[in-house]
């Protein structure tokens, strides 16, 4: 994990930006000796800050995953850090033309991810042990050069602040939401319909229809994602929102290591508690803009849902 | 300085409910029912070790039964450790409507699946010996709009000969042919019953799959890997036993 202190929004008097991400490996991948599926990752250049997080799917059938999730988050953050570097040029607050740049963002990280995936193929050829556990017509398949991707199957969250705006991104479960001074939230739509533990993925062919997004100009003092993990291993959207408010209030308050290893030590007793996933949390956190970590979820007003903000597609 | 997330509270683990959904009309009387009834008690078990085993998921079991009308046999879904099964007599008509509309009442947030959160999808299992009495297509369209129903493992043993039992009627039900058995004989019944079970808690309590209709794929693509056990057992070989 990386922790960085960066300077807040143009500099100019607000409060600094830090950003931070922990992913810890799932109790019940460590009980059956399978890697950590999931993987986080934040970056930081002049007055923006990005971060993205990524769950590989667990089924047999995506067993190259772990290797899929890493690609997604590198995907992502080389688009957007390559998106706001030319949208936040000369300091411009807000992006002209959004839906059809959020659009063109979200192809170049897919198109990014598919070359990532063809490029380990070609170096890392499906080996027999790989396939064996697959139906025959799914080895076929992928033998033939077909449905290759699926492989590698993975959700991906990303989230970026600069000066005058924020967006996040997301393609299949997990949590992604910011939240505003008086305690409101916005959160980043996921395409509905979708229950218990069946996600979307960019995997899929129909990728871009399923890759949801949500851009303001709201001043976010925190914007928070996770796995899908951890809110499956709470009993409540509640009691999840509590622990995330605790979260950033901690990375506001104290933007060490301490912290981060306060969370990693908190998360590998979670998974062991709770869902057993592999966990992953990232943000992007105004310093000093919570109250008492351990008093945050009471002292921050306002919704403790996670109803989906106005999304776009 | 304390750990500031240790006062964390409402941790728990996900779970996996597995419905049985009984056919006890009057045409299961006597062979059928019997070994329906003695098939279930002894897979539980079974499903009790799948669910101490698996670490970061509890398995819980809801029935329902059918004939004229339909019950559940405990108000809310019970944890495998507690669940018993109490066997069942079999009287009256095949009401597979009333099963529905009940079954899409408890699919719900409100209902059985209560812990939404962290459950996984649920697996149901159909057993039945005949044509329905009452008006079921209308109940099973209602119940296709269901979410939770829709990404169920939906499986479905069609108890007795092809001359007995409606095969279409289950196919409705599962959405998909692969899913749908048939025993001709106690044996077979009791060893499918075992299989869909085992195989249903299995893939249930998985972690995430792609796409609406993909753990229902995985179970059937687990169940054509098993095919070796279960089919000699479903064969016409077999059937000269039958249910008489």
């Amino acid at each position: 994990m990386e922790l960085k202190g960066c300077c807040g929004p143009g500099g100019g008097g607000a409060a600094p930006r830090l950003d931070f991400h922990v992913t810890v490996r799932g109790a019940a991948h460590i009980r059956k000796g399978a890697a950590c599926q999931d993987y986080s990752r934040t970056v930081r250049f002049g007055d923006c800050a990005a971060a993205a997080v990524a769950d590989g799917h667990g089924d047999a059938r995506y067993f190259r995953s772990a290797e899929g999730s890493r690609m997604a988050v590198e995907a992502a953050l080389k688009a957007i850090r390559e998106f706001l570097l030319r949208e936040n040029e000369g300091g411009t607050r807000s992006v002209h033309g959004t839906e059809e740049k959020m659009t063109q963002l979200k192809k170049n990280i897919i198109l990014n991810w598919n070359r990532k995936v063809g490029g380990h193929l070609r170096r890392h050829p499906f080996r027999e042990e790989e396939l064996a556990p697959l139906s025959e017509a799914r080895r076929g398949r992928l033998r033939q050069g077909s449905e290759i991707e699926s492989a590698y199957g993975t959700t991906l969250i990303a989230a970026a602040v600069a000066p005058g705006f924020w967006f996040g991104m997301q393609i299949g479960d997990g949590d992604c939401f910011a939240e505003k001074a008086d305690g409101t939230l916005e959160a980043v739509p996921r395409r509905p319909g979708l229950v218990a533990n069946v996600t979307t993925s960019l995997c899929e062919p129909d990728a871009i229809d399923s890759f949801l997004h949500l851009y303001s100009e709201e001043r976010p003092v925190s914007v928070l994602m996770s796995t899908d993990g951890v809110r499956n291993s709470f009993d409540s959207r509640e009691s999840y929102m509590r622990f995330m408010r605790k979260v950033a209030a901690a990375f506001s308050a104290e933007p060490g290591g301490r912290t981060r290893r306060f969370l990693k030590s908190f998360l590998q007793d979670m998974t062991e508690r709770g869902s057993g996933d592999d966990l992953s949390v990232a943000g992007v956190v105004s310093a000093g803009s919570f109250g008492d970590p351990r008093a945050a979820a009471d002292v921050r007003g306002g919704s403790s849902d996670l109803a989906p903000g106005e999304g776009h597609g | 300085m304390p750990n500031p997330f240790e006062s964390t509270e409402g941790i728990t683990k996900r779970t996996m409910v597995l419905f049985f959904v009984v056919d006890t009309s009057g045409s299961m009387a006597g062979t059928k029912i019997g070994a329906v009834n003695d098939a279930i008690f002894n897979v539980l078990p079974e499903i009790r070790t799948i669910s101490e085993d698996n670490a970061d998921a509890e398995i819980k079991i809801a029935a329902l039964t059918f004939s004229s009308g339909a019950k559940w046999l405990y108000e809310e879904p019970k944890p495998a450790k507690d669940f018993t099964w109490p066997y069942v007599d079999a009287d009256g008509v095949t009401d597979l409507g009333e099963a529905y509309k009940m079954l899409n009442q408890k699919l719900s947030r409100n209902a059985f699946m209560k812990n939404a959160e962290g459950s996984y999808a649920p697996a149901i299992f159909l057993m039945t010996d005949g044509e329905p009495t009452d008006d079921y297509k209308r109940e099973l369209e209602t119940l296709k709009a269901n979410r939770w129903f829709h990404v169920a493992v939906k499986v479905a043993v069609a108890i007795g000969e092809e001359s007995d039992v409606n095969d279409d009627v289950l196919v409705e039900f599962t959405g998909t042919p692969e899913a749908v058995l048939r025993a001709h004989t106690p044996e077979a019944l009791a060893k499918m019953i075992r299989l869909v079970s085992v195989t249903a808690s299995k893939i249930g309590s998985r972690s995430s799959t792609v796409g609406q209709g993909s753990r229902q794929e995985a179970f059937t693509e687990e169940l054509n890997r098993q095919e070796q056990e279960w089919k000699p057992v479903n064969s016409t070989e077999d059937a000269d036993e039958g249910w008489n």
